[in-house]
């Protein structure tokens, strides 16, 4: 495991990745927190993990339910709430359509 | 307790409405802040249901008339669905989720919904917007989380029983920290359709309640197949108490972690003490005690602050300001209006956010997330080479008994490093229950854990109700007389 320096660069550009916007305090003490953080999580460089296989999420429910089936839905239509009823959450909604800020052309 | 209400409730000592409105008269002079929202009307609606059930005799569950509290990460149809967060302040959707309807439909009414740490992220329910929760058996201190609310509730007499969350911890350490029962089920044993996803390979809906028994009937109500969640088990319908109460007396191998027992020093003393105590009395009730090895412990905690925080960087990507919640700066650019909108995340849940995006980010995904899931095959196959030899484990649910407001907030790692016995379980999918077991010198409330085989819940409930019933007698005052 590399030894990563997580300064404020890099807290910015996994703030824009995240599309999230920091103010400067946020920067700097994100920036100690996780570097703190990390140094405790390269303790896992101790475990040779050579031809061991990930576990992920489907592993772990199959594993668990050694003995049961995993049940598929059976294929058949059932109501919805339709799109009105939904766009009631939506901050902004148009036409039965959300409604974001200009994409294209404009003066952004 | 829920036993108790509902032979009154049938015998109609006393109505669902006169029940549900005690609640509300306690909810309205609460000190801990345990609710973020209540609605009358919605809570004395269903009681009259209730009542109307019970008077035609059509009573199809022991939940009929119980009034129960939410966590609002449980996504209720009509009412408000905050999560602790700015971003769903004024969130409400437009289904209920599996785990609420069921309860609905067994009759059970409901109170409100309970304050948490904001997205379910934290361990002593201060990150939540609307203000931490206290804890009910001492003001000054945490409740614990991120289900602190649900926990508080239960502790403080503001709901009969209620649904937590548990992602690492979140339903067992604040049972502990306000000594009640808490259920963790088998990864895949509650349905999660509705549940607001933290970290979807971890997160399982969990009954607290002043009794084991509580959450067995809560539990019984709950556990069964969804067809909406792809990973919700095959499971038929069973009625937990019965089962729970047919293991009374059989006498199990129960195995002692070398790895949790070998530092006693780490634990504070009164739950060391604890411990030993719970051990005798098991010993001398003919239970076999065996030492076992779970040799990938040490490392559970950096496995879990990777893999949780990137499935978590993932899942709230959704909060983007335009399908629901709030939205900010709309008369800006695209990316300026996602920025802004989700600065209003709190700073536990950026910081989440942030690390998980860097261990997904290019470069990066071998050496952390893959890493932390090979490391996590390892950790589960502890489990399973464990419970060859034994058939429950006896560990404690927090190295300590509950802290101060305020007195690891400055320091994200240190309140990581506090859940070192509860995440294990999630990592490995397995189910565990948090039971009170005694009290330090302060009166502040010691648990046990006993961790199962997937699927025991059976198992796990006769252990917590064997310690209710030979170890420790919890005193829980809800201002009825059963």
């Amino acid at each position: 495991m590399s030894k990563v320096q997580f300064d404020s660069k890099t807290v910015l550009k996994m703030a824009d990745l995240a599309r999230i916007e920091l103010t400067s305090t946020e920067v700097e003490s994100f920036g100690s927190h996780i570097q703190k953080i990390l140094s405790y999580i390269d303790k896992l460089s101790e475990v040779s993990t050579d031809g061991v296989a990930p576990l992920d999420l489907g592993d772990l429910v199959l594993r668990n339910q050694k003995n049961m089936e995993t049940p598929l839905r059976e294929d058949v239509l059932v109501p919805s709430p339709g799109a009105s009823v939904i766009l009631k959450s939506a901050p902004e909604a148009m036409y039965e359509n959300y409604k974001v800020p200009q994409v294209l052309g404009g003066t952004h | 307790m829920i036993s108790q209400l509902h032979e009154k409730l049938k015998a109609k000592k006393i109505s669902s409405l006169e029940l549900t409105k005690h609640y509300l008269t306690r909810i309205s002079k609460d000190k801990t802040n345990s609710y973020i929202t209540t609605n009358e009307s919605w809570s004395l609606e269903m009681a009259k249901k209730a009542d109307e059930k019970i008077a035609s005799g059509k009573i199809n569950s022991p939940l009929c008339g119980i009034p129960i509290g939410l966590k609002d990460v449980l996504c209720t149809e009509g009412i408000k669905t905050t999560c602790g967060s700015k971003i769903l302040e004024n969130y409400i959707p437009p289904y209920n989720a599996t785990s609420v309807e069921r309860l609905k439909n067994d009759g059970a009414v409901f109170l409100g919904k309970l304050n948490m740490d904001e997205f379910a992220m934290g361990g002593s329910n201060e990150n939540s917007a609307f203000g931490p929760v206290l804890n009910p058996v001492n003001l000054e201190y945490v409740p614990g989380g991120s289900s602190g609310g649900s926990a508080a509730a239960v502790r403080g007499g503001l709901a009969c029983a209620t649904l937590g969350t548990d992602t690492g911890g979140s339903v067992r350490l604040p049972a502990a920290y306000t000594g009640i029962v808490g259920l963790k089920p088998t990864y895949g044993a509650i349905s999660r359709f509705g549940l607001v996803a933290f970290a979807s390979s971890l997160d399982q809906i969990g009954p607290m309640g002043v009794t084991t028994q509580d959450c067995a009937h809560l539990f019984s109500s709950l556990a069964f197949h969804d067809p909406n969640d792809s990973t919700s088990a095959s499971l038929a319908k069973k009625d937990y108490v019965s089962l729970m109460k047919g293991l009374e007396g059989k006498k199990l191998r129960i195995g002692l972690p070398k790895e949790y027992f070998q530092d006693m020093q780490a634990l504070q003393k009164e739950v060391a003490t604890t411990l030993e105590k719970v051990k005798s009395e098991l010993q001398k009730q003919g239970h076999t005690l065996v030492e076992i090895e779970l040799p990938h412990t040490p490392y559970s905690v950096a496995v879990y602050y990777i893999v949780a925080v990137s499935e978590a960087s993932s899942n709230l990507a959704r909060f983007d300001g335009v399908r629901f919640g709030a939205r900010k700066a709309s008369d800006q650019t695209l990316t300026q209006m996602y920025k802004q909108t989700r600065a209003l995340f709190g700073n536990e849940v950026k910081r989440r956010i942030l690390l998980g995006t860097f261990a997904l980010s290019a470069g990066y995904y071998d050496a952390y997330y893959k890493k932390a899931c090979q490391v996590r095959r390892l950790i589960k196959d502890d489990f399973e080479k464990a419970f060859e030899k034994v058939d429950v484990i006896l560990s404690p649910v927090s190295p300590t008994t509950a802290f101060k407001l305020g007195e690891k907030a400055a320091d994200p790692l240190k309140m990581y490093l506090n859940d070192i016995f509860t995440i294990p379980v999630n990592l490995a999918g397995l189910p565990a229950i948090s039971v009170p077991a005694g009290v330090d010198q302060k009166g502040l409330p010691i648990g046990v854990q006993f961790i199962g085989k997937p699927f025991s819940e059976d198992t796990i409930l006769s252990m917590a109700n064997f310690i209710e019933t030979n170890v420790f007698k919890n005193e829980v005052d809800h201002g009825l007389s059963l």
